[in-house]
């Protein structure tokens, strides 16, 4: 596959875990949601999928921008920004299935946190993708 | 919350996590280990927490973690990895 696809995955799936959230968020209001369980399934899921073109990014093709970047005047958006990003995308999945889970075991209230921790950080990472991204770009 | 426990597994994942960021960052043959069995540091990481994850959630369901509820534990523990993860890289950066 080639990066773009992998990266426009990437974009599209961190946007979903952005927007699938607030909506979770918005079904735990209710008192009875008929969605709140598929969507916390799909969330959950999409969120270990995204490990895919998120690993082949950083594993593949990273290593190229990696360079340019700590060559050129902002080298800390590699040593900081990117080895944040890369580790904490680790944890977002984890975060997620927490949050699905609570969803599943009925403790709905409980959830809530957890998914506002998974959009957070989803937009945080979303802005620090965006930061790596224009390092990266050869002017 | 029967048969797993999310807290504990999520818990015991992010501390571990952040032990390996740190730890891998200043011992060279544990991040080349990871590298070498993992073919990139970064998955070794992902597949040893992915591991940790599944097996605490499956095998302690203790409610309480150091006499702390699991609830507050794992909420705490995920906030200050994530915290930690990034205050140690501002500090590696500035400091190296």
């Amino acid at each position: 596959m080639s990066r773009d696809l992998f990266l426009y995955l990437h974009i599209l799936v961190g946007l979903a875990l952005i927007l699938l959230p607030i909506m979770i968020i918005f079904q735990t209001q209710e008192k009875k949601s008929k969605w709140i369980k598929p969507l916390s399934f799909i969330t959950a899921l999409i969120s270990w999928i995204l490990l895919i073109p998120s690993g082949n990014l950083y594993v593949k093709f990273y290593p190229a921008t990696k360079t340019l970047i700590k060559a050129g005047s902002r080298p800390w958006v590699h040593s900081i920004i990117m080895e944040t990003k890369e580790h904490w995308g680790l944890l977002l999945p984890m975060i997620a299935t927490v949050a699905a889970g609570l969803v599943f075991s009925n403790k709905i209230k409980e959830s809530r946190k957890w998914w506002v921790l998974l959009m957070v950080l989803s937009i945080l990472m979303g802005i620090m993708g965006w930061i790596i991204t224009n390092a990266g770009v050869v002017r | 919350m029967k048969k797993f426990n999310y807290y504990n597994a999520v818990s015991s994942a992010s501390i571990l996590l952040t032990m390996l960021v740190i730890s891998a960052e200043f011992i060279k043959p544990l991040k080349d280990f990871l590298a070498s069995v993992f073919f990139h540091h970064w998955i070794g990481k992902a597949v040893v927490i992915i591991l940790v994850f599944i097996l605490v959630g499956f095998l302690y369901k203790e409610n309480r973690v150091f006499n702390v509820q699991d609830e507050k534990f794992a909420w705490n523990s995920t906030i200050i990895s994530l915290v930690m993860i990034l205050l140690f890289f501002i500090i590696h950066y500035f400091i190296r």
